[in-house]
């Protein structure tokens, strides 16, 4: 569900979040608009405001664990976890995770990817969130799910900056609540750029 | 290293939740493993108050985190201190223009890369990474933060393998770290 259906309709710093993300055309290749949230991480008030957001939401709902998805999901969670007095879990690509991990594959586009959780992380019973930037297919997020439900933990909700509008389709893949700040945009109105796809 | 008088209280409990894993990633390597210092609620959030109170009086307008375990320090000290966080990526990460700094491996070179227009000239920055080795990856962030005119005040590491001496490679930039790890 998107935060303007959800307690933060007419809430202006959802504008200005929106409009600190950049849209970079033909990233990774023809035909995608990706959503660069970087220049989000420039604006300061910005980026408080979406942490602000995320902790606001969380912070009554006995959380002990957010799950960050490598990278990006590492420059949302640590701030929310240490704003709502969570732990904070990384979830890494294969091989970086030093310590026994327990693995998930999932589907990419074209082949498989795979994410890792350590050993005792998470323990059984732990109420877990997921944050990572950006919610497409959701096939990421639903491989987090399943590692943390592996581990014991109730995924409580998936968290986002951005997603897709079709939420209903995503609910139904991940299974999970879904909660989302800000839709992608298709062209670049972004606040800090003057030229497109650049800091002009 | 972390107060310059009687160690600062916070420092022991910081310093057990790290765990070392022998031998990561390969034979001999003592692999300092921050991961269980961010499941200690306590010991996480006072690694980010022993940064953002040494900085936050200092003016310093970029956090540049080192991908991926600086991700994970930088944003937080970023916010309580006012700044911009910078992502310093791999290669082919980042989706718009950027500065590239190839720097050493032990075999072979990496490449690190900044986003062009994320800094500004005369911009105060601090590098920000989990742990600082050989310093070949820090020393790589300084030059591209160098190269777009930023000032590098210092650079900010959880940990510190004294014995690799990384500290002499940051071109006399300042180096500041919690604890030093065998």
């Amino acid at each position: 569900m998107f935060a303007e259906e959800n307690g933060l309709k007419g809430d202006p710093r959802l504008q200005a979040i929106s409009q600190a993300v950049r849209v970079v055309p033909n990233f990774p290749k023809q035909g995608i608009m990706f959503q660069d949230i970087t220049t989000l991480l420039l604006d300061h008030k910005a980026f408080k405001d979406t942490v602000d957001i995320f902790v606001d939401r969380y912070r009554d709902m006995h959380i002990s664990v957010v799950a960050g998805v490598e990278a990006r999901g590492f420059l949302f969670g640590p701030s929310i976890a240490l704003g709502i007095g969570a732990k904070f879990v990384p979830l890494r690509k294969p091989r970086k995770l030093p310590g026994e991990v327990i693995s998930e594959k999932y589907s990419l586009e074209y082949g498989n990817d795979c994410l890792e959780l350590h050993v005792g992380a998470v323990q059984p019973g732990e109420r877990a969130i997921v944050i990572d930037d950006l919610v497409a297919t959701g096939g990421t997020l639903s491989a987090a799910i399943r590692l943390l439900e592996r581990s014991g933990a109730e995924v409580v909700e998936c968290a986002c900056v951005i997603g897709v509008p079709d939420v209903k389709g995503h609910c139904r893949l991940i299974g999970k609540p879904l909660y989302v700040l800000v839709e992608p945009r298709q062209v670049d109105k972004c606040s800090r750029c003057e030229v497109d796809s650049s800091f002009g | 290293m972390a107060s310059n008088d009687a160690q600062d209280p916070r420092l022991p409990r910081i310093s057990s939740a790290i765990r070392v894993i022998p031998d990561f990633p390969k034979p001999g390597i003592m692999f300092q493993d921050i991961t269980t210092l961010l499941l200690d609620t306590k010991a996480f959030k006072d690694t980010i108050d022993l940064f953002v109170e040494r900085y936050r009086d200092q003016n310093i307008s970029v956090v540049a985190g080192v991908e991926a375990r600086g991700f994970i320090f930088g944003p937080p000290i970023a916010l309580a201190i006012g700044a911009k966080f910078v992502p310093m990526r791999k290669p082919n990460k980042l989706p718009g223009e950027v500065i590239s700094e190839e720097y050493s491996l032990e075999y072979g070179t990496d490449k690190m890369e900044m986003h062009v227009g994320a800094v500004q000239a005369g911009d105060r920055a601090l590098v920000i990474d989990d742990l600082i080795a050989t310093g070949g990856t820090l020393c790589a962030a300084i030059k591209l933060l160098e190269r777009v005119g930023a000032q590098v005040v210092e650079c900010a590491c959880v940990i510190e393998l004294p014995e690799l001496k990384g500290r002499e490679k940051l071109t006399g930039k300042p180096l500041f770290v919690l604890v030093k790890g065998a």
